[in-house]
């Protein structure tokens, strides 16, 4: 097998209790290279487009990377893929920590769950073996508990992944947490429910295995070259977190706030960034396996009405949506609800999403003013709280909520469908298209719905430049010419970063494509040039949307909520823009080589090699082309 | 002319204030202003080591003038404010790339 892998990939069938490896295709390998290039090949491998996806039939994939447990700098990532229940199409979730590390050096480049257990278990993954083993007795408990009863029955330095409640309820806005109380999800696309509905409470991995290197010496020097410059240039990063940049984007008009109506919001900006977490409740930094800056916020809370909250702290997405979205300014309840989503398994993104909707919904007279005795209003860290709980638990509005904001708003019906902010069922992440015009069709053409690391194009409208990729300049981000071709190149490159696994913050210490390829070839030793390695990470991109194309999805579908194209903030750092986003998308199909209907011809399936793959899902298709 | 700088946490710690006025020569750039900052505050940015080139100064501080992120050449103007943020991001070295690239071939 090549170099960067360990060649075999674990597949458990949950509904017959077997387990047994297959060797990693290197054809499939060559041509999707891991992560989330090749565990969408495997969905599209093992299961139709239009399987239910708390089915038995939808296999639950996770996929490391040929960088996964290499020296490469901040490699310790994993995928998990399988049909969204949140969004009925295509889902992927990246998550950090230690866990992927733990499955490779286990000796597996991956596990594919299939099937679905009748009574709870977990497994057990080391060198010798593989165990599948009962877990009643951790059913019902949160992701904290479950890590430490788990690593005390198998071993202290074993990683374990679990669902919480969330989860098991089937609640479409479920994560999959890794890392117990440092709190790693896999958050976005409800995959924890996947997980919930397959009765797997837990996966624990544990070894001390290595992937060959096919230039060990090269590699290292490299690396070490390049740390020194990572950890100057991401300095605030290192000492701030991802929300020492709260201010900032709020000054630019960048923060969604009240449910993506309010323009500005100053000194709730300040009181919930990360410089103020510094002064009070930031414990120490959390690193990934790899990791030379350590965003990851470490956090405790030793009095007041929050006083037992220790462990992973609250990300800027999570201060954002939980609080920004709902006008919550108090960061030490918020560092308490982002505990509770972690415990419960909850995505902290789709969840403040949906507290932020039933509040406007509460206000328009489309929900009760109270509901379960909570009064739902803006600014209220209760309500947050309480509504945490209820979604988890599917009590209450929870049950409503917990479908994710499409759904309930199409249950409540009217008005409600005009602010339920989301693409194609994913609620957005917390950047304002109007901020960034390049989000708005990153948005709509998101493989997995709203997402903005999907192309994480934003950061080159701010601060970073992409050289070799044709943009040696910061980005105009209220431009519009050659838009549409800048959204699909960076949607091409974070597939390979998706894919590789490393995370994209390394684009922060001033790693361009350049290094990465670089790395990739001292890795595998393939000696790729940067047209090849781009093309990869343009069929992984395409091979998504033809499984998407197989699932109904079309131009249709190519839009995001209408305030967000609509509605002008009105204050702030972005009061007057709105996305051209029409224009935007044109181009997009264009340079994409897809039809004006948004499906790739077939001289583009035919140019990425994709004939096999789409042939497969055309013949699986719920929608015919 | 003169100018005002507004300060943002963390860069409040440092300068010990949220204002500041400058005083600059007619014409100057907003680099102009980094420099006098650099000058006048050692510890504000330590580890910025080339402030003329853009993308590296954006891995250190963001200036923000009419809610507008303003690029190096910006020409100020009397009276006018200027926003100091945290960053965003961060920057290019070309000297790594060179040196990885040696390495590499």
């Amino acid at each position: 097998m090549n170099a960067g892998y360990m060649g075999k990939v674990l597949f458990v069938d949950l509904t017959r209790r077997k387990t047994w490896t297959e060797p990693l295709s290197e054809a499939w390998a060559r041509r999707f290279i891991g992560g989330s290039g090749l565990g969408a090949r495997y969905l599209v491998e093992l299961s139709d487009p239009g399987v239910d996806p708390l089915g038995p039939e939808n296999p639950l994939i996770f996929m490391n990377g040929p960088w996964t447990a290499t020296p490469i700098p901040l490699s310790g990532r994993h995928e998990v893929v399988a049909k969204s229940p949140l969004t009925g199409i295509y889902g992927e979730a990246d998550a950090g920590g230690h866990w992927g590390t733990a499955l490779k050096k286990a000796g597996y480049d991956g596990v594919i769950i299939l099937g679905a257990s009748e009574e709870p278990v977990y497994l057990w993954i080391h060198e010798e073996g593989v165990e599948i083993r009962d877990a009643s007795h951790l059913w019902g408990l949160d992701t904290y508990v479950v890590d430490e009863t788990l690593r005390a029955e198998t071993a202290k330095t074993a990683v374990t992944c679990a669902i919480g409640p969330a989860g098991e309820n089937l609640v479409k806005i479920a994560a999959v947490m890794h890392d117990g109380r440092d709190a790693r999800p896999a958050a976005r696309c409800g995959l924890g429910a996947v997980m919930g509905a397959k009765k797997l409470k837990a996966i624990v991995a544990m070894g001390n295995r290595r992937p060959p290197i096919h230039d060990r010496d090269g590699l290292m020097a490299s690396i070490k070259a390049a740390v020194p410059e990572i950890k100057r240039l991401a300095e605030s990063l290192s000492k701030y977190g991802t929300s020492g940049r709260m201010t900032t984007i709020e000054a630019l008009g960048d923060l969604p706030i009240r449910n993506w109506v309010q323009g500005a919001w100053k000194e709730g900006a300040e009181r919930i960034s990360g410089q103020r977490m510094a002064e009070t409740i930031l414990k120490k930094q959390y690193f990934c396996g790899a990791c030379v800056i350590g965003c990851g916020r470490d956090v405790e809370i030793t009095q007041g009405p929050y006083a037992g909250v220790q462990g992973a702290g609250p990300e800027y997405e999570a201060l954002a949506c939980l609080g920004a979205l709902t006008v919550v300014d108090d960061l030490e309840a918020l560092a308490y609800a982002t505990e509770l989503c972690n415990r419960l398994g909850l995505d902290v993104i789709s969840t403040g999403g949906v507290i932020a909707f039933a509040i406007e919904c509460a206000e328009r007279g489309l929900l009760p003013a109270k509901v379960d005795g909570i009064e739902l209003r803006w600014g209220s860290p209760e309500v947050v709280l309480a509504l945490i709980k209820q979604i988890a638990h599917r009590q209450g509005l929870g049950a409503l909520l917990a479908e994710g904001v499409r759904k309930a708003s199409e249950d409540i019906g009217g008005l409600a469908l005009e602010f339920a902010i989301h693409a194609k069922g994913l609620e957005l992440p917390a950047h304002d298209p109007r901020a960034y015009n390049s989000l708005a069709v990153g948005y709509a053409t998101s493989n997995r719905g709203a997402c903005h690391l999907q192309g994480f194009s934003y950061i080159f409208e701010r601060a970073v430049t992409l050289p070799e990729l044709g943009y040696p300049e910061i980005q105009d981000r209220f431009g519009v010419e050659g838009k549409g071709r800048f959204v699909a190149v960076t949607q091409d490159l974070m597939c390979l970063f998706d894919s590789l696994k490393t995370c994209k913050f390394i684009l922060f210490g001033g790693i361009k494509p350049t290094h990465l390829l670089a790395w990739f070839n001292l890795v595998n030793g393939w000696g790729w040039d940067l047209d090849r390695f781009m093309e990869a990470g343009e069929r992984i991109f395409n091979l998504k949307r033809l499984y998407n194309v197989a699932c109904g999805i079309s131009r249709k579908d190519d839009t995001i909520a209408p305030r967000i194209l609509t509605q002008r903030r009105g204050e702030g750092g972005a009061a007057t823009n709105l996305p051209p986003f029409g224009e935007i998308l044109s181009q997009y199909y264009e340079h994409r080589g897809w039809s004006p209907e948004g499906i790739p011809t077939e001289e583009t399936v035919r140019r990425l090699g994709l004939e096999e793959e789409a042939g497969k899902l055309r013949a699986k298709a719920v929608m015919k082309v | 002319m003169r100018i005002e700088v507004h300060l943002h946490p963390p860069f409040t710690q440092v300068v010990g204030t949220r204002t500041l006025p400058v005083e600059l020569p007619d014409g100057a750039s907003l680099l102009d202003l980094i420099e006098r900052l650099r000058m006048d505050y050692p510890n504000l940015f330590p580890s910025l080591r080339s402030p003329e080139r853009e993308e590296e100064v954006r891995s250190f501080a963001i200036f923000v003038g009419g809610g507008e992120v303003l690029p190096l050449s910006y020409k100020l103007r009397e009276g006018e404010v200027i926003e100091i943020y945290p960053p965003l991001s961060g920057g290019v070295v070309p000297k790594l790339v060179q040196k990885t690239r040696r390495l590499i071939c």
